[in-house]
């Protein structure tokens, strides 16, 4: 590996000296005690005495020891440092302060005359070692390697031509998948390449291995094929475009097959039905014979012009692999048996609809439920809102109801006060009980644009249901509202749990007079009315 | 291996190629790979010596630091001497060892194994048998060393007596050089080399 190396940059010139001092960009950056002396094609052969014995080359920055030898520098220092300190000629002690530059030597050896190390290449310059670098940077004939790491060398001249022609690791885009490939493979891989085209051995059409597998069997237009009613005995061969003009010209003959093929199936199929069974043409048929008719072509059938109507109704369909004798015993109950399986068959999918149906129904109708839902409410509400502060309660099956009750909310109007009603009826202490009637503040979204405490009058009315208007005496108690309570006082919960109202404005006993119940029923009317600075 | 290593080498092998010595064929060096790691080398026996008209083959390695280590030198070829293991060829030389100096090459080398050839130093052995029977029995030592460089190193057969004793182990049915090796460490003592090869 190391020789390779060596060979190369030999090659290259970066080394072709053995000047790696003098290039500092070479790819094998030296540190000073891994540069040897010149290894340089010298006109005539240097002095021994220019020779370092170390590395038994031309001496490089020269140094002589006290004990009169010379080394390359680097040399010399290596070897003292890596193998103690004595000379490697004559073995006397010797350390690093005795080694001195020898400038003198120096001077000479970089006279001494060379040959440029590209001499083969057709460089015969010849020059002073000293020029070296200076020739480097011009000689026409120095080799660089290539840097795409072909391993070749060319000169700078040569090089955009060695890129584009010949360097194997160029990239090269493959013409029918335009991947980039290296020179060196190209023509291995265009051999290969998955997308290369190739024409059809028929039609000559181009196609890649992968489409050529289906391709003559389903489209090549030259490809040899089977007339479509081969199965039927048309034996006739052509090329796959022919095909066409083939089937409309033997349409005749075609359909004579189709005919001849057909009885012969009939003929197989009646073989196959049990010879009791075969449905005289004189009885009535019954549905199952008629259905056996259809079902396996039994020739009495052919008297049924819709069968004749419909030869393509195959009979395979129904045949069950059984032995022949078998199917000949049991082929009525068989024919029974399939005819109710196809029934529940269908009945299932019937019922499977219909359930569908019903889910959908049921959603639809939920959806519908929800809708009315919340249009009612917002109808109430609106109506408790366009009520201007007079609200109808009819308390309905009066007798009977909870101790507590409350009304649904009002609003004193649009955007006023949101109030409701509460009455309180203890029946159990009758006769003495009495009604006792409230109204409790709601929160509302209308609470922000209000001023709170509530002040204002509340009119409580229990409405007389006489028919006659005129003789109606209604229960009329006028309040005025008195700020200081917390019933007056903007709501913190949904409802305020102060109310504001009488605990007993009228015994139950009298509200069994006149027409205050009727049918059970209690009509109460209330009036909130805000002052007018509120 | 670096390149001063090689570069070195080559100029060495060069001047191994050119010297007088190889010029009177006492030294050689080949190339055994063609990275110049490892070589071949051969030393003829020198005159006046048990070795003389042998050719004694050495494995040679080139380490990558050289020259600033020494290379590592082995006798391939089986010889009888107290410095040289006459079973690995290992060498006991202070200059493949402490004492060298970059200034050594190839040449110096080969030239120094056959001055050892010459020298023997019984006293820093390497084969301990050898360095003995050197000691003790000079005159065995010369025989033995004769008779192995006539075996193994291709010199004239200057000692046939040796031969007999040798063919009597053979026919016992001991391997040669087994038989060799047994009877050079007892001084060819036939019946003691007998007790060795089979107690």
């Amino acid at each position: 590996m190391a020789d390779k190396r060596k060979t190369r940059n030999d090659k290259t010139g970066e080394d072709g000296c053995s000047l790696k001092s003098d290039l500092p960009s070479s790819q094998f950056p030296s540190t000073e005690l891994e540069t040897e002396g010149y290894d340089c094609d010298f006109v005539e052969q240097f002095p021994e005495k220019f020779q370092c014995s170390i590395c038994l080359l031309c001496l490089r920055d020269p140094c002589q020891t006290s004990c009169g030898h010379r080394f390359c520098r680097s040399c010399i220092l290596r070897w003292l440092r890596s193998k103690g300190y004595r000379c490697p000629e004559d073995q006397q002690p010797l350390d690093e302060e005795s080694v001195f530059p020898d400038n003198f030597a120096k001077r000479e050896i970089e006279s001494l005359l060379i040959r440029c190390p590209f001499k083969s290449n057709g460089c015969n310059e010849e020059y002073q070692l000293r020029s070296n670098k200076v020739h480097m940077n011009v000689c026409k004939f120095r080799l660089e390697l290539c840097p795409q790491g072909c391993g070749e060398s060319v000169t700078k001249e040569n090089f955009e031509e060695h890129i584009h022609q010949t360097c194997k690791r160029h990239l090269i885009e493959c013409k029918y998948c335009l991947h980039l490939v290296e020179r060196e493979s190209i023509k291995g891989h265009i051999k290969e390449c998955p997308l290369r085209p190739y024409p059809c051995p028929l039609c000559q059409k181009l196609l890649t291995n992968e489409q050529q597998l289906r391709h003559v069997e389903t489209d090549c237009q030259k490809a040899m094929v089977f007339c479509m009613f081969h199965q039927l005995g048309c034996d006739q061969t052509m090329e796959r475009h022919e095909l066409a003009l083939h089937m409309q010209e033997s349409t005749q003959k075609h359909l004579r097959l189709l005919c001849t093929a057909t009885s012969a199936l009939q003929e197989q199929v009646h073989n196959l039905s049990p010879p009791g069974h075969s449905v005289k043409a004189s009885q009535p048929p019954s549905p199952l014979s008629k259905l056996m008719g259809l079902a396996l072509k039994s020739p009495t059938a052919a008297d049924n012009p819709e069968y004749m109507a419909k030869p393509s109704v195959s009979g395979a369909g129904l045949s069950l692999p059984l032995p022949a004798e078998a199917t000949q015993q049991f082929s009525p109950t068989v024919v029974e048996l399939n005819e109710l399986a196809r029934k529940t068959v269908r009945l299932e999918q019937e019922n499977r609809e219909m359930q569908l149906k019903v889910q959908s129904m049921s959603v639809l109708m939920a959806q519908t439920q929800a809708e009315l839902t919340s249009a009612r409410s917002q109808l109430s509400t609106l109506d408790a809102r366009c009520c201007n502060g007079t609200f109808y309660w009819q308390v309905k099956n009066f007798s009977t109801i909870n101790p507590v009750e409350h009304s649904s909310g009002f609003y004193t109007s649009y955007h006023g006060y949101k109030l409701c009603l509460r009455i309180n009826v203890s029946h159990s202490r009758a006769p003495a009980a009495t009604l006792s009637i409230f109204v409790h503040f709601l929160k509302s979204e209308n609470d922000t644009l209000l001023a709170w405490p509530f002040s204002g009058r509340i009119v409580f009315t229990i409405v007389d249901q006489d028919d006659d208007a005129a003789r109606r005496e209604n229960i009329v108690e006028p309040l005025v509202a008195d700020s200081k309570l917390e019933a007056f006082q903007r709501p913190t919960t949904r409802r305020n749990p102060k109310g504001f109202g009488f605990l007993d404005l009228v015994s139950l006993a009298c509200l069994g007079t006149r027409n205050y119940l009727l049918h059970d029923t209690l009509l109460l009317k209330v009036t909130v009315i805000p002052s007018t600075t509120a | 291996m670096a390149n001063i290593a090689v570069a070195r080498i080559k100029r060495e092998f060069k001047e191994v190629v050119k010297s007088e010595e190889a010029a009177k064929c006492a030294i050689k060096v080949e190339l055994v790979d063609n990275n110049f790691t490892e070589l071949r080398g051969e030393i003829a026996g020198p005159p006046d010596t048990p070795y003389e008209s042998g050719t004694f083959i050495l494995e040679i390695k080139i380490p990558e630091t050289y020259p600033f280590n020494p290379p590592k030198v082995r006798f391939q070829t089986k010889i009888w001497h107290p410095n040289i293991s006459s079973v690995t060829g290992a060498i006991c030389l202070d200059i493949l060892r402490d004492q060298w100096a970059a200034a050594m090459t190839l040449r110096t080398v080969l030239l120094s194994l056959q001055a050892l050839l010459a020298a023997a130093e019984p006293d820093d052995p390497q084969d301990a048998v050898v360095a003995r029977q050197f000691k003790e029995n000079y005159e065995i030592y010369v025989k033995t060393a004769k008779h192995w460089s006539y075996k193994y190193a291709g010199a004239p057969n200057r000692t046939p007596e040796l031969d007999s004793k040798l063919k009597q182990l053979a026919d016992m049915g001991v391997d040669e050089h087994r038989a060799r090796v047994a009877l050079s460490s007892c001084d060819w003592d036939l019946a003691r080399a007998t007790e060795t090869i089979f107690s």
